[in-house]
């Protein structure tokens, strides 16, 4: 092939440099243009709040995890490691602006994570104990909003804890008698599922990132651990569990974990393995404007078509909706006169629809993924 | 090539991620088909396989090798848990460089991917020494592997039907495009918004080419973000260069719209400090787009002499590149007939003539030990 001459890009530069002084000297443009302009891009960077203090931590964490769940590495360093990210995240907590202290200790922790794996060779129990505490650290870390109360606190305030909610925990738990595994319940809160489960003879064990919880839990004798349902689908191996659980879990992550909880679910559940998932239903104004703003910790509502559509994309095969939580009649618009008013229906079906709905997705029997 | 002997071998392909609509994907894809027609038994293994691959990849962790003599070939993108899993197996191994983008580059925008890009290099340092053969796309990528001690390398372009990436523009949108430049020059960039693409210096060179030029040129940046806080520091360069009439920042587009960008555009700039291969040169020279690019990384090697290369980015550089490309009409129908002959250098039957000549002598000495 024929090679082109390369045009003199110097000689061009030259002739633009003198059209632009010819306009700086008739004041028809600013001075030093091209210097300016290139900076331009750093003031905006300099000029953006210090987003990314916390993420860096947390994807700090990942890697001391897959540290911790890799070929197993020298423990004392790991056990170091694990205790500077404990010292950074209370370093993060107090902090509202860029905090160089804690820029420096992620530099260094960086760096040893690199050291780590270089250096391989540990004993497993103490790799054990170290995963744990990483679990624990996980769970400790600021949120992006840390809500000044307890979520046993928070679900005492809110939450019904009447017949009717025990009824649907017992239509719930109804549901996995066929499952072939044991059941994971995310995001287990005081375990009123779990209790129902166990009192029908099936196998489960619940998990929730709040302490207070998870406690209320134990004192209730039923099984429940202080980790991420995320991170525990992670750690668990493919197709351990007959059946996973996640009730009003979802509307707390955002598109991405959303996802990923619902592709992780498929790979951990054995086949023929049942998966429901309960969050706020988006067509109910009544809900949205109460369930769903109430909790401070919600990050984004999910229509129950997207839900739908994320666990069939998934594989999951039959994927159901069902609504539940009708709202009384006392809520509702009543019809004026005697007889049936149309558009008042159709208000009560925009402002009062069922307020919750549940996804559920069964992963087909051949299914290997 | 015929298999030597008539002897059995198998090379199974780990990647990371199979994922859709994506060079490195496509590739496995392509690999796969090459080495059955080949003779070689081979299957893909992953973490993750995008819904519309559903079937093509296997769970990495249910990998069994059978009787035959066996080779693991590994695709280098980003870190993750296959890299570790390739590294632990026994069976001598093949790593294909698709180059992993250096972590500093994100670790302001998005310091979690950051972490499993420093993941990767390392990963890559522990897997390379080892292997029986590193493959590059470009000369650029065999080299970073010669750095870390591959014993035998070769440059293989990525295997790419360019049926499958070529299409016939959108008329329709063509004619809006068209239309929307309002009779000023027209700067096009097709990829993903990310740091190391550098779509940043591409709009500080485009204000200073419409404040010393052209006073109407227009810019469109077509592709997915790959970091919202990279894209909305984007949005903000753009307001604060008062350039929200003239930028457009396009997202994702179908294939016939991203066609009808390339016809109504009247230079590609491409200033990425990073790049692999960079496919959308390719597609440029389809639609007889003439092309200026910065030269770094592997940019240099895919675009030859068919384009302006600079060695400095600057804005006034920059500038003064691309007004010599649509001004000087010699220079530009050159740049597109050399281009138009490039493009058959990475044809599909090249690239696999390629691949075929630097594995198969490899996998022959495998089975006849």
């Amino acid at each position: 092939m024929k090679d082109i001459d390369p045009p003199d890009v110097e000689a061009l530069v030259a002739e633009l440099r003198e059209r632009i002084a010819v306009r700086e000297r008739a004041g028809d443009q600013p001075p030093y243009l091209d210097a300016d302009l290139a900076a331009q891009f750093a003031r905006v960077v300099d000029s953006t709040p210090a987003f990314g203090d916390r993420e860096r931590l947390v994807a700090l964490l990942d890697r001391v995890r897959l540290a911790v769940e890799g070929s197993a590495p020298d423990h004392d360093m790991l056990a170091v490691l694990v205790d500077m990210v404990g010292e950074m995240a209370n370093l993060l907590a107090a902090s509202e602006t860029r905090n160089t202290n804690l820029e420096r200790r992620m530099d260094y922790a960086e760096y040893l994570i690199e050291e780590l794996r270089r250096d391989q060779g540990g004993d497993p129990d103490t790799l054990s104990a170290l995963r744990h505490r990483v679990d624990r650290l996980e769970t400790e870390l600021p949120a992006s909003f840390a809500p000044p109360f307890s979520a046993a606190a928070f679900q005492e305030h809110f939450q019904d804890s009447g017949e009717r909610q025990r009824h649907w925990y017992r239509h719930l738990a109804a549901q996995f008698l066929d499952v072939p595994g044991p059941v994971l319940d995310i995001g287990c809160g005081r375990g009123d599922l779990l209790v129902e489960l166990q009192r029908i003879g099936i196998r489960a064990t619940g998990v929730d990132t709040d302490p207070s919880v998870t406690a209320i839990c134990r004192e209730r004798g039923v099984d429940a651990e202080l980790v991420d349902g995320l991170r525990m689908l992670e750690r668990s191996g493919s197709g351990s569990f007959g059946g996973i659980v996640a009730l009003q879990v979802i509307e707390h992550l955002d598109p991405g974990r959303a996802a990923r909880l619902v592709e992780l679910t498929f790979s951990k559940l054995a086949a023929g393995g049942k998966l429901i998932l309960q969050t706020v239903n988006v067509e109910s104004l009544f809900a949205l404007a109460r369930a769903f703003v109430i909790d401070p910790t919600h990050v984004q509502p999910v229509h129950h078509t997207y839900l739908e559509f994320l666990l069939a994309s998934a594989g999951f095969d039959p994927v159901t909706v069902e609504f539940q939580s009708q709202l009384d009649d006392g809520e509702r618009l009543v019809t004026p006169g005697d007889g049936p008013d149309a558009n008042i229906d159709r208000l009560n079906e925009v402002l009062f629809a069922p307020q919750d709905y549940t996804v559920t997705g069964i992963k087909p029997a051949e299914s290997s993924g | 090539m015929a298999r030597a002997g008539g002897s059995e071998i198998a090379l199974h392909q780990f990647v990371e991620a199979l994922a859709s609509r994506d060079a490195v994907g496509s590739h496995v894809l392509q690999c796969e088909r090459l080495l059955r027609d080949l003779g070689v038994e081979s299957k893909i293994y992953t973490r993750t396989v995008h819904p519309e691959l559903t079937g093509r990849g296997f769970n990495h962790e249910d990998f069994r090798p059978g009787k035959t003599p066996t080779a693991l070939l590994y695709h280098t993108a980003i870190g993750g848990p296959v890299a570790d899993y390739v590294c632990a197996r026994p069976e001598p191994r093949i790593i294909h460089h698709h180059n992993i983008t250096p972590a500093d580059m994100f670790r302001v925008w998005d310091p979690n991917l950051a972490g499993f890009l420093d993941l990767g290099r390392s990963q890559l340092a522990a897997l390379t020494p080892d292997a029986i053969l590193g493959l590059g796309d470009s000369r650029f990528n065999a080299g970073e592997l010669e750095q870390l001690g591959a014993r035998r390398t070769a440059v293989t372009p990525i295997l790419l039907d360019l049926e499958d990436i070529l299409h016939e523009p959108d008329e329709a949108v063509l004619d809006q495009l068209t239309a929307a430049r309002r009779g000023g020059s027209s700067w096009l960039f097709v990829g993903r918004l990310s740091p190391n693409k550098a779509q940043h210096d591409i709009i500080t060179a485009f204000a200073f080419y419409r404040r010393t030029v052209d006073p109407v040129a227009t810019l469109r940046l077509v592709g997915v973000s790959s970091s919202v806080a990279y894209e909305q520091a984007l949005v903000r360069l753009i307001s604060d260069l008062d350039l929200q009439d003239a930028v457009t920042l396009a997202g994702s587009v179908p294939p016939g719209t991203l066609a009808a960008e390339y016809r109504a555009a009247d230079a590609l700039v491409v200033l990425s400090d990073h790049e692999g291969f960079c496919v959308p040169v390719l597609e440029a020279w389809h639609h007889g787009l003439p092309i200026v690019a910065y030269a770094a990384t592997a940019v240099t090697e895919t675009v030859g002499s068919a384009g302006v290369l600079l060695a400095n980015k600057s804005p006034a550089v920059v500038a003064a590149a691309v007004a010599t490309v649509l001004e000087d009409a010699d220079l530009r129908s050159r740049l597109v007939t050399t281009g138009r002959l490039r493009l058959g250098e990475f044809s599909l039957k090249e690239s696999r003539r390629a691949f075929t000549d630097a594995v198969m002598p490899v996998l022959d000495e495998l089975a006849s030990r």
